[in-house]
């Protein structure tokens, strides 16, 4: 399954460069198109389009969102087990292991890289201990 | 996004020789029979080879199947459950194999729609095969072809949604013990990568992500996950894998004398501790380094000490390629290790065949440039192996083959042709039993007694008392667990947390394992197991089901063995453990009674002489549930009072649910009006007839001249199975014991007229098996 952008599309590449997976090609002021082979389903270049001309595979075009409320990984170190299941799945590499030098046991995963987090959910999905929660941070925090 | 109830059923029928695929459907009976991956895949043999056509399978030919199959769990979340299983004929042993994995290929394939692929043929060239939820496509491995395991998944570019499973230089060049890799995990024993390298396939890339599974009851799928999720946390086997992966097993190993030491001479060596878990952990400061959806987290990686991060080995290869070759220095066994994971080597087969050189050299019976406790020149050889070069080429055929070649049977540790995993069974009576029985040959995960033996302490190890009976059930048990592809590192917690086996004392648990094993079963709980697939797929099943559908997996593939030519003495264990009394291990030592123990065995399997299940057996098993309960006319005063008792109560208790319940009211107004009713058992039975008065049905005399319709049933024999409602109206209808007088959208309504009257009348639990489904009547 994939996302697709509609004929509403104005061309200004801004899905472009939210894509981490680089699924999106197209030329400026034309639509753009999502390779269904890599589209990995994040939605992050629906939440970034001007238009609302991504639709998703529900069937729902994705609605526009600021990037500091999109949903991030919250890791509960008491909980993680540092088995790095998340970061062996976190697609865009926004997820990393606390400290290396740390005992096995008090290792954990940690958000290394917020920027680069498409709330894609592929972390919250892949651990087996509970130990992460979407959650959507206001802009103070 | 597609979403599928259950399961897809579906698998890819790949022929590689002409480049063509198509879809085999599995069937709803053969999933019930046989749950899924491994019994499926087995299910997939009987049914595509004659009797002879088995036997004539050359594992390294194109008719040989390679089949890997996805089973139930993959994809629903569950813990330990990314796994598949891969299934062939093992060009090592010549009989069946399956072998299990935890790379991310089996969820890719599963959500890309496909249960499993079903492989034959060969590719005319070194190929690519590429699976997404279209189909397969085909490409030439061009420079693939020659790359390590990993080399060749980096060479692919996988995207996040994709999945590989590939070869290394080891299965391209046959070696006869070469594995499959998917990520950082293997499908290893038994040469499945020697028969992928033999159909010319170097990858299979399957592009997931398409297809979503939901279970068919939501809600007992989530309560059985919760609990599952509960015991396998606070298992003592799972916290200790956990911070020492499976090299846990070290330190027990040196205690009870388990350990290998110089090719299983002796069972004790003071320097073994080096390479135990707690002093490589402490060593390599490790790191997690699992499955996906795994709890248990055995897997681990460490920091070496020339910088590189690498995986730790297994238990068994630092059991194969620490003592039992005489090499202490866990740095070494990290390397080695390495290299045979990108060459594609199974560790243990190689470590075993390792080991048989060494001694044999010894000995003096085949040169060789191997000696225990000089381990220079292993990395080369190792290459030598994979590539078939020098002595290498000689070694790629396994201990079975050299032994018979040269001689030294007595010392080559393998049963059927696969070398013994690094447990010792003079240390654990019911494990050597495993090792002599399974039917893959010396793999140690067959029924892996030594866990109830030594490492949890639930049985005593030296007595053959009550044994036969536990290799039986956990080899049930582990063949519906390979069905279903949960971890087989689950099951301890599974089994043995629940209160009973939790919070009993050890020694009543002792006693009651091996004097009373049915007992100390049933005190054990693997309900867990059974709920996920009754949940997932809504099919129901009871745990002791679920014993059933193993035993029927495991002794198809006994059955399959026998006609590839498997023969009763194969059933043993190699000299060393039923001779070789005297070790350098200070505790107990014995040898292993395997003669008595098989015996025992195959008298509760009820196996004949071929070593298997009789035909017939077999022949019953394919046909269950497809014929209906044959019964015959004959006249039973019991039988004839109750039904007329029940034909009361239906007559009165009918037209009083007809003018209460709406629903039934609306089956009523579907019925002409003065319609007139008759249910009967043929030939002078009692008789029930109805008549429709408006809106409600009233209780009435009618002979069957007088009525409009009327239904019989065919004997008293019929009736009783449909009155003590072993049957459902509609299975009884099915089954053609009802027999119709009249129009057919009238039976139709009768028919759900008496589901809702059983539903109404019936408790829950007896209902259920009275209709086709149970639903509230409003």
């Amino acid at each position: 399954m994939y996302h697709r952008i509609e004929e509403n599309c104005i061309g200004c590449g801004a899905c472009l460069k939210a894509c981490p997976v680089g699924a999106i090609s197209g030329s400026k002021k034309e639509q753009h198109s999502i390779d269904g082979k890599v589209c990995i389903d994040c939605g992050a270049c629906g939440r970034v389009c001007p238009a609302a001309a991504v639709r998703g595979p529900g069937e729902r075009i994705v609605e526009k969102l600021k990037k500091s409320l999109w949903p991030k990984p919250h890791i509960h170190t008491e909980t993680c087990y540092a088995c790095e299941n998340c970061v062996a799945a976190c697609p865009s590499g926004a997820l990393a292991m606390k400290d290396e030098s740390l005992p096995l046991e008090q290792n954990c995963a940690v958000l290394q890289f917020p920027e680069k987090c498409v709330s894609c959910g592929w972390c919250f999905d892949n651990c087996q201990f509970d130990a992460i929660t979407m959650e959507a941070l206001s802009e103070n925090n | 996004m597609k979403t599928i109830k259950g399961t897809s059923n579906r698998y890819l029928d790949i022929n590689l020789t002409d480049s063509t695929w198509s879809v085999y459907h599995v069937s709803h009976q053969d999933l019930i029979d046989f749950l899924g991956a491994k019994g499926i895949a087995l299910k997939i043999f009987h049914d595509r080879f004659s009797r002879d056509g088995l036997k004539a399978i050359d594992p390294l030919g194109p008719d040989n199947l390679l089949i890997y199959s996805m089973g139930v769990m993959l994809s629903t979340g569950a813990p330990c459950s990314g796994r598949f299983e891969v299934v062939t004929k093992s060009p090592l042993t010549g009989l069946m194999v399956g072998s299990s994995c935890g790379g991310y290929f089996g969820e890719a394939c599963k959500t890309a729609g496909w249960d499993g692929v079903i492989l034959s043929g060969a590719a005319p060239e070194p190929t690519v095969l590429r699976i997404d939820s279209g189909g397969a496509s085909f490409e030439p491995a061009g420079a693939l072809w020659g790359q390590g395991t990993h080399e060749v998944q980096e060479s692919l570019n996988l995207s996040p949604k994709e999945g590989a499973a590939v070869i290394g230089p080891a299965g391209e060049n046959k070696v006869l013990y070469a594995n499959i890799c998917s990520g950082h995990r293997f499908a290893g024993r038994g040469g499945v990568g020697a028969v992928m390298g033999a159909k010319n396939l170097k990858a299979i890339v399957a592009r997931g992500k398409e297809i979503t599974y939901e279970p068919a009851r939501p809600e007992l799928f989530d309560k059985t996950l919760e609990k599952s999720k509960k015991y396998i946390h606070r298992n003592g086997v799972t916290k200790s894998y956990r911070l020492y992966g499976t090299n846990a097993n070290v330190r027990y190993g040196i205690k009870s004398g388990f350990s290998p030491v110089r090719n299983f001479r002796d069972r004790w060596h003071e320097e073994t501790e080096k390479t135990s878990g707690e002093a490589m952990a402490e060593r390599y400061r490790t790191r997690h380094s699992a499955c996906r959806h795994c709890s248990v987290l055995c897997g681990h990686k460490g920091h070496y000490p020339d910088g590189k991060i690498r995986q730790i080995p297994e238990y068994e290869t630092i059991g194969m390629f620490g003592s039992n070759i005489e090499n202490f220095d866990p740095d070494k066994i990290g390397i080695w290790n390495e290299e045979m994971n990108e060459l594609g080597i199974d560790t243990i087969s190689a470590g075993g065949t390792m080991a048989w050189a060494m001694e044999a050299a010894e000995k003096g019976i085949r040169p060789s440039e191997l000696k225990f406790g000089e381990p220079e020149n292993i990395s080369s050889l190792l290459k030598d192996i994979a590539y078939r070069k020098g002595e290498g080429a000689e070694l790629a055929e396994g201990s079975k083959k050299l032994s018979e070649i040269y001689g030294g049977t007595g010392f080559a540790i393998h049963v059927k042709g696969i070398e013994v995993a690094a447990y010792d069974p003079r240390a654990s009576w019911g494990h050597g039993l495993g090792y002599a029985v399974h039917n893959k040959g010396g793999c140690h995960l067959g029924s892996y007694l030594i866990s109830l033996e030594q490492l949890m302490g639930y049985m005593p190890p030296h007595t053959t008392m009550g044994k036969a009976q536990w290799v039986v059930f956990m080899e049930d048990m582990f063949s519906a667990v390979n069905s279903l592809q949960v971890c087989l590192f689950s099951v301890f917690g599974i089994m043995t947390e629940p209160v009973i086996p939790k919070y009993l004392p050890k020694f009543v648990l002792n006693i009651a394992t091996i004097t009373m094993p049915k007992v100390a079963m049933m005190l054990m709980d693997w309900s867990i197991l059974s709920e996920y697939f009754m949940s997932i797929t809504g099919i129901p099943l009871s745990k002791w089901g679920l014993i059933r559908a193993g035993e029927r997996i495991n002794k198809l593939e006994r059955w399959l063995n026998v006609q590839m030519g498997m023969t009763p003495d194969q059933d043993t264990l190699p000299a060393r453990f039923t001779e070789e009394r005297d070790t350098a291990f200070k505790g107990k030592n014995t040898v292993v009674p395997v003669k008595k123990m098989v015996r025992q065995y195959y008298r509760l399997r009820r196996y004949d002489n071929t070593a298997g299940p009789e035909d017939r057996e077999i022949e019953k098993m394919m046909k269950r549930n497809r014929t209906p309960k044959q019964v015959k006319p004959a006249r039973s005063t019991i039988k004839l009072i109750y039904c007329t008792t029940v034909m009361a109560v239906l007559g009165w208790f009918i037209p009083a649910v007809a003018c209460r319940k709406t629903s039934v009211r609306e089956e009523v107004r579907a019925l002409p009006d003065d319609f007139k009713l008759r249910f009967a058992i043929w030939p002078s039975g009692p008789a029930l007839s109805l008549m429709r008065v408006g809106d409600r049905l009233k209780k009435v005399a009618l002979t069957e001249e007088e009525a409009d319709m009327t239904v019989y049933l065919k004997s008293l024999e019929a009736a009783w199975l449909l009155l003590t409602f072993q049957e459902s109206t509609c299975g009884s209808e099915a089954a053609g014991r009802l027999m119709v007088k009249g129009d057919l959208p009238h039976t139709c309504t009768f028919i759900r007229l008496m589901d809702k009257v059983e539903i109404l009348l019936l408790p829950r639990f007896l209902a259920k098996r009275a209709v086709k489904k149970w639903e509230p009547v409003k």
